[in-house]
């Protein structure tokens, strides 16, 4: 989500860049089997891998123009064979345009560190169900103190919150060998940081996805998906006071396509927004473009 | 001359060590098959596939993700470790199931009882409770000093140290 408003930093008539892009940019679900949606499949204990994904975003209206480009990286280990800890580390390089300007900053935001627990599962020959809590910190190794020409720039626009930010989660997978279901529902809390506070977000991730090909199941398994990415997130908070043009709930459909061996996966996704109830005067996404891969080791 | 004979699986064959040693520590296990549920993408096989590899006596590891199996090879002049199969697919994240082996070795007769001689070693397992045709077939190879290579499933007895074969088929070497 994006949402711009005209606050303190706007002598120059910039607009604040919303705390749902930068949710966007570093709340990264660890494990995707699917690729905007996190799943319960297991690691197993010992093994390792490394998920990465460049993800492009831009929102614009008559006046203002925003662009992301993001790179979180995913580091995942199975400490047993059914609690697995990862690692987001996301470079961003972000930009907004605003009343003839260009601000933005390239660099490390804040790392993720998360882990995931199976508490249910239940298995049959070519089958699995399986259920799994997630509980997560963010932590601010983002700059938040970034300046340019024009001085600080806006908290939204810094690579980091400042803040750490706890969040918890759950997530249900029914996998087959033939199509896979995925639920993962979400919710950080945001705290302050230099006088500034993203209010907290929610989250509702659907997947679904079919195998293509190859039908006789050897080497790799090509996948097309439909996902759906619902958020909402309260209104910010700066110095005490509450941001009206902040806030609001976002739902993305999201087709996607997967191609998965036993070594590593490619995938691609456009998220397309069909539900946009942004608080004010926010800045509205316009499409998301995620493509990326992982790998076993 | 190589003979194939057939056998009808119809009953279990108690494999036990005689000289209470752990017989699968000794077991002369050339390929060993087992069943993994949960198995349901290439991606996760990886992690399966890993921790079999680490299995005693393994040197090789195909799995199938259609048919949820996953087959481990011995390595020249080694024995694969069968009891360690289980945990290695629990600790990869899935549910272990049934397992067949391969074994190979010299039936012998003590005092009634036929037990497989493992190639190269003492102790041997013994062969029980038998259906009447197959231990006919087995007994006409008792002391023969003819190796013969048996297939069939393995599940190990609870809290023991016995193992069964349904035996799959025998094989001359």
């Amino acid at each position: 989500m994006q949402k711009f408003f005209q606050g303190r930093s706007s002598r120059l008539g910039l607009s604040f860049l919303s705390a749902a892009v930068i949710m966007s940019a570093t709340s990264f679900d660890p494990v995707r089997a699917q690729v905007t949606t996190n799943n319960a499949l297991p690691i197993g204990q010992g093994q390792k891998l490394i998920r990465v994904q460049a993800i492009y975003l831009k929102a614009a209206d008559g006046s203002r123009e925003f662009e992301e480009l993001s790179f979180p990286f995913v580091l995942g280990y199975g400490v047993t064979n059914k609690l697995a800890l990862f690692a987001i580390v996301p470079f961003l390089d972000r930009e907004l345009e605003a009343d003839g300007r260009r601000r933005g900053e390239f660099g490390l935001g804040d790392i993720q560190f998360l882990a995931r627990y199976t508490v249910f599962q239940k298995n049959e020959k070519g089958r699995t169900f399986r259920v799994a809590p997630i509980v997560a910190l963010k932590v601010p190794t983002g700059d938040d103190d970034e300046t340019d020409g024009l001085g600080r720039l806006p908290q939204p626009l810094q690579l980091g919150s400042g803040s750490f930010d706890p969040s918890i989660g759950l997530v249900i997978t029914r996998q087959t060998l033939k199509d896979s279901l995925s639920a993962s529902l979400g919710y950080q809390f945001n705290t302050k940081a230099n006088d500034f506070e993203f209010g907290d977000q929610a989250t509702l991730d659907l997947a679904y996805k079919y195998r293509l090909f190859p039908k006789t199941l050897k080497s790799g398994f090509l996948f097309v998906g439909l996902e759906s990415n619902l958020s909402w997130q309260d209104r910010n908070r700066v110095v005490g006071s509450v941001d009206a043009n902040s806030g609001g709930t976002l739902l993305f459909l999201s087709p996607s396509v997967q191609y998965i061996n036993q070594r590593f996966t490619l995938e691609g996704a456009i998220q397309i927004p069909v539900v946009q109830d942004l608080g004010g005067n926010a800045l509205e996404p316009d499409i998301r473009l995620i493509i990326g891969g992982q790998i076993n080791f | 001359m190589r003979t194939r004979l057939r056998l009808i699986p119809t009953t279990f064959i108690m494999l036990t060590s005689l000289w209470g040693i752990p017989e699968t520590a000794n077991a002369q296990i050339v390929q060993a098959t087992t069943s993994i549920e949960g198995l349901t993408c290439p991606f996760c096989s990886f992690g399966a596939q890993k921790r079999l590899k680490k299995v005693g006596g393994v040197k090789d590891v195909k799995v199938d993700v259609n048919l949820g199996l996953a087959t481990l090879f011995a390595g020249q002049g080694q024995s694969i470790d069968v009891q360690q199969i289980p945990d290695a697919v629990k600790k990869a994240g899935f549910v272990p199931d049934d397992i067949r082996v391969v074994a190979i070795g010299m039936v012998q007769d003590n005092s009634g009882q036929l037990y497989l001689q493992l190639r190269g070693q003492e102790q041997g397992l013994l062969l029980a409770d038998a259906d009447p045709t197959t231990s006919e077939k087995l007994r006409g190879f008792a002391g023969s000093g003819v190796e013969i290579e048996v297939t069939g499933a393995w599940n190990s007895a609870s809290g023991g140290n016995s193992f069964q074969i349904t035996p799959g088929g025998i094989q001359l070497l």
